[in-house]
């Protein structure tokens, strides 16, 4: 009973990652009604560029903020460009076309990401530099809370604050609502979608990229199919809270965090992977629009 | 009779090809053909769901699985009931793997069936993933090892092994396609059709739409029972891995690159996906890393983006040649 | 002998009465007029009636039996037909097919019965085929029966979803702005294939419209409704001398 505070710790770390995550899947999906396959690869790019900067400027010999902000930011920018390019050469083209072949696009930049990346990085998996110390901030007989968890709580509030500046008190941010609402509406309004898309992109890799860098830290192996599983997990949980909201996406990662730390640590380990889906199916049969999905009714 | 007259003399066409087959290609490119055939059963069902009814499946190797383990499970049980009965024994099995594939099909569809588009992409992707996790912990079915040593199709007296084989895989093969070649000209086919359409006008009309897609579904799921059940016997070892995204995503494209509602283009583009792959083995030797994926993915992406219909677009085989003609008539 | 009949029925959205206490009554074989202006929540009762939506309360009344909780799919089987306001046609399909598509609950044959193709699949499919060919060429659209649905011409959209309404003998058909886009010439056309397909089929016809002169040529009875309620119910002469009715398309005029 006494490692439940622990498991919660661990868990909320977990979800926070996922959470930094399944933002970027939510918010593309909010403007375009796409589901991004490729952020999950956007995401691993991320970790690879932070891995490479790392071993460049031996940034493992200084652990340390500096060390820390360095490796987000070339995970960041990595993101963000990839991801703009991503939808410049690959959705853009695609706007007007059936669902279902963009669909198709968005696994095949997926596929095309992880099979550059073996034959470019190679398969085997690499070992991400400790860019902090890992110590004991507090000590108890029932918990330890170190400092790589209090990082990865701290950076990715940092992140959400952003985030929920730009949303909320940017023009963009208004824009993207917009957007999300009624893409047509929106652009009857004179908004220039395209540019909100881009920004939407940019915004939304370069968390998948904070969130790269975090899960280097924590679980220090990445290899080029690091981004499917946790990708797939971290596009459930914004399901979960009802895709295309923000909030919810958040909500639904830190359950999603918390419900796997819990079913490995009491049940079985083996469950891990199969309990995502199995809440996906869950929530999609219980109620399809997610926790905080509004249920909309088709105009007849 | 006249049902019967069309499939028949294909039937017999093509255990004459198999004759010239055995004599003239190498038991490698042999492999290759009982592969595409293989593959063109799942992706011509495939199509049924993707094409005609307009639902977005990415789970159609999760019922191969099931076909190919129930079909390797029971000739592992029943070892003796193969030598007995020979060619029956194989499609009994087949046939049971068809059946245990089609009811995960009705389980699986049922409740999914209601959520649209990438909803429903997700949901049958997840069961794939549920699957191979739930394959990967049964010790009876062999876990993470999977099963192999699976019977192979029989030689029979002084018919080789190979034509045997494609002889039995023809049969399914071209049952297969006339079961749905059939289906989608009457009236479910246009039941199927008015799904990807128009729902809400198809349930104003009297159809139920979900009884419709989970029709389409479930034998779907029959056939990639069956063509799982074929993969067991031709390959003679599975692992829960074998069945995995990967493979779903393989026999999406066949349907998308042969064209959403071609039945022919999917078996066209299953063969063109089988070959291509084996022609840029020999590319490894000038670049000295293995770029066929790379190569795939991005070819892909290309067609959606300029080719967007496939090959065929929704016409047949039959109906492109008509079209040629005319052109050049 | 009343076909249809609503007892108060409603239907609320959060706050919007969209339907309120509606009670209406429709006599077999008759022409029956439901107009009123734009956002009046003609649609929304059609949408009841067909069970696309669930009534907040009331009853409905289909040949006196209660339909009020039967499901859209079964609705259509007991002989409740419509079109819709924004044409719902099969667009990627041919113009036979959407017919024939209507047609589906008269047939019979199985699954089984395609594979063999044997001589109850002929059959069936041929009675298919000669009912949805007399229909079009009833509507003059028989030259077009290959051409895809979405290529038509509006008009012809708009007759193409009649049709699917009579491929199964219905007993009663919903018309939702049937004559919306046409011109002049083919309204009148329309009016009279209504009139012939009500008096040729032995269909009762229930249609919405905003423009009032069209019901008025057309329909026996007429009701109005206006912010979901209605307010005037008679023959077209009555109505239209109605002053509620004439305050509730004068006032929007007026305000726009």
């Amino acid at each position: 009973m006494q490692d439940v505070l622990q498991h919660l710790i661990n868990g909320l770390s977990l979800g926070s990652i996922y959470a930094l995550i399944a933002l970027g899947y939510t918010m593309v999906y909010g403007v375009l009604q796409l589901i991004n396959f490729a952020h999950a690869d956007i995401y691993m790019m991320g970790a690879f560029s932070s891995f490479y900067l790392s071993r460049w400027l031996n940034l493992e010999a200084h652990p340390g903020m500096g060390s820390l902000v360095l490796a987000l930011v070339a995970s960041m920018a990595t993101c963000a460009v990839l991801g703009v390019t991503i939808e410049r050469l690959a959705y853009r083209p695609l706007r007007n076309a059936p669902k279902l072949n963009i669909l198709i696009t968005a696994i095949g930049v997926s596929l095309f990401l992880e099979f550059t990346a073996q034959v470019v990085f190679g398969a085997d998996p690499k070992v991400f530099p400790t860019l902090i110390n890992d110590v004991a901030l507090i000590e108890t007989p029932f918990v330890i809370l170190k400092s790589l968890d209090v990082t990865v709580f701290v950076v990715t509030l940092l992140a959400l604050g952003v985030l929920h500046y730009l949303v909320y008190h940017t023009r963009f941010g208004k824009s993207m609502r917009a957007i999300s609402h009624s893409l047509t509406t929106a652009n009857l309004l004179g908004i220039n979608s395209n540019k909100v898309i881009v920004i939407t992109f940019i915004v939304g890799s370069a968390l998948a990229g904070v969130g790269s860098v975090l899960v280097g830290l924590k679980y220090p192996k990445i290899d080029p199919l690091m981004g499917i599983m946790i990708g797939l997990k971290a596009f459930i949980a914004a399901v979960l809270g009802g895709i295309g909201n923000m909030t919810g996406a958040v909500i639904g990662a830190l359950l999603m965090g918390l419900s796997e730390e819990f079913v490995v640590a009491y049940l079985s380990s083996t469950l891990r992977d199969a309990l995502a889906f199995g809440l996906l199916i869950g929530i999609l049969i219980w109620k399809p629009s997610g926790l905080l999905g509004q249920n909309s009714i088709e105009k007849v | 009779m006249r049902a019967f007259k069309i499939p028949l003399l294909t039937f017999i066409a093509l255990l004459l090809l198999g004759v010239v087959l055995q004599f003239s290609v190498n038991a490698y490119i042999q492999i290759l053909i009982l592969q595409i055939l293989m593959f063109g059963i799942a992706s011509m069902s495939l199509n049924l769901v993707n094409g005609f009814t307009g639902q977005f499946s990415l789970g159609h190797a999760g019922f191969m699985a099931v076909g190919a383990y129930t079909s390797a499970y029971l000739s592992q049980v029943f070892p003796g009931f193969l030598e007995h009965t020979h060619l029956l024994g194989f499609f009994l099995f087949s046939l049971a793997a068809g059946c245990m594939a089609a009811v995960f099909g009705y389980l699986v569809g049922l409740p999914s069936l209601r959520l649209k588009g990438d909803y429903l992409a997700i949901v049958t992707l997840g069961f794939g993933e549920i699957l191979r996790v739930i394959l990967l912990n049964i010790e009876p079915l062999g876990a993470a090892r999977g099963i192999s040593g699976i019977v192979p199709y029989p030689e029979l007296g002084f018919l080789d092994r190979f034509w045997v084989s494609f002889a039995y895989v023809s049969f399914w093969f071209l049952i297969c396609f006339f079961s749905l070649w059939r289906i989608t000209r009457g009236r479910f086919g246009r039941q199927f059709l008015s799904v990807r359409e128009d729902e809400v006008a198809a349930l104003s009309l009297g159809l139920s739409t979900t009884k419709i897609k989970v029709r389409s579904f479930v034998i779907a799921a029959f056939f990639a029972g069956i063509s799982g059940s074929i993969y067991a016997h031709l390959i003679s070892i599975i692992t829960p891995t074998i069945f995995g995204f990967m493979m779903s995503v393989n026999i999406v494209v066949m349907v998308v690159l042969g064209g959403m509602g071609s039945f022919t283009g999917s078996i066209v583009a299953a063969a063109f996906m089988t070959i291509m792959p084996e022609l840029l083995r020999s590319l490894q030797s000038v670049t000295g890393v293995d770029l066929r994926m790379v190569i795939f993915s991005l070819s892909l992406i290309l067609i959606m983006i300029f080719r967007p219909t496939g090959l065929f677009g929704e016409l047949e085989f039959s109906d492109v040649i008509k079209k040629w003609k005319r052109k050049n008539a | 002998m009343s076909m249809l009949k609503t007892e108060s029925l409603s239907i609320h959205f959060g706050g919007l009465k969209a339907v309120d206490q509606v009670n209406l009554e429709i006599q077999k074989g008759q022409l029956f007029g439901l107009i009123g202006p734009n956002g009046a929540g003609k649609t929304t009762f059609f949408n009841l009636l067909t069970g696309v939506y669930r009534p907040t309360l009331g009853k409905i009344l289909f040949d006196g039996k209660d339909i009020t909780s039967t499901p859209t799919v079964e609705r259509s089987h007991l002989g409740i037909r419509r079109t819709f306001q924004n044409i719902r046609l099969f667009k990627g399909l041919t113009v036979l097919e959407n017919a024939l598509i209507a047609y589906d609950q008269k047939l019979s044959y199985s699954i089984f019965d395609t594979f063999a193709l044997n001589k109850k699949f002929d059959s069936q499919e041929k009675v298919a085929a000669e009912k949805a060919l007399s229909l079009l060429q009833l509507f003059q659209l028989d030259r077009h029966v290959h051409e895809k649905a979405g290529d038509l011409p509006y008009g012809a959209q708009r007759k193409l979803e009649i049709i699917r309404t009579l491929m199964s003998d219905p007993k009663l058909i919903l018309l939702d702005e049937p004559a919306a886009g046409m011109n002049h010439s083919e309204t009148e056309q329309l009016m009279n294939l209504i009139r012939k397909v009500r008096d040729d089929f032995n269909l009762t016809v229930l249609l919405i419209e905003h423009d009032m002169k069209l019901v008025m040529g057309l329909c026996e009875q007429i009701a109005v409704l206006d912010y979901g309620v209605k307010i005037a119910q008679g023959a077209p002469q009555e109505v239209s001398r109605n002053p509620k009715v004439i305050e509730a398309y004068l006032g929007l005029e007026a305000e726009s």
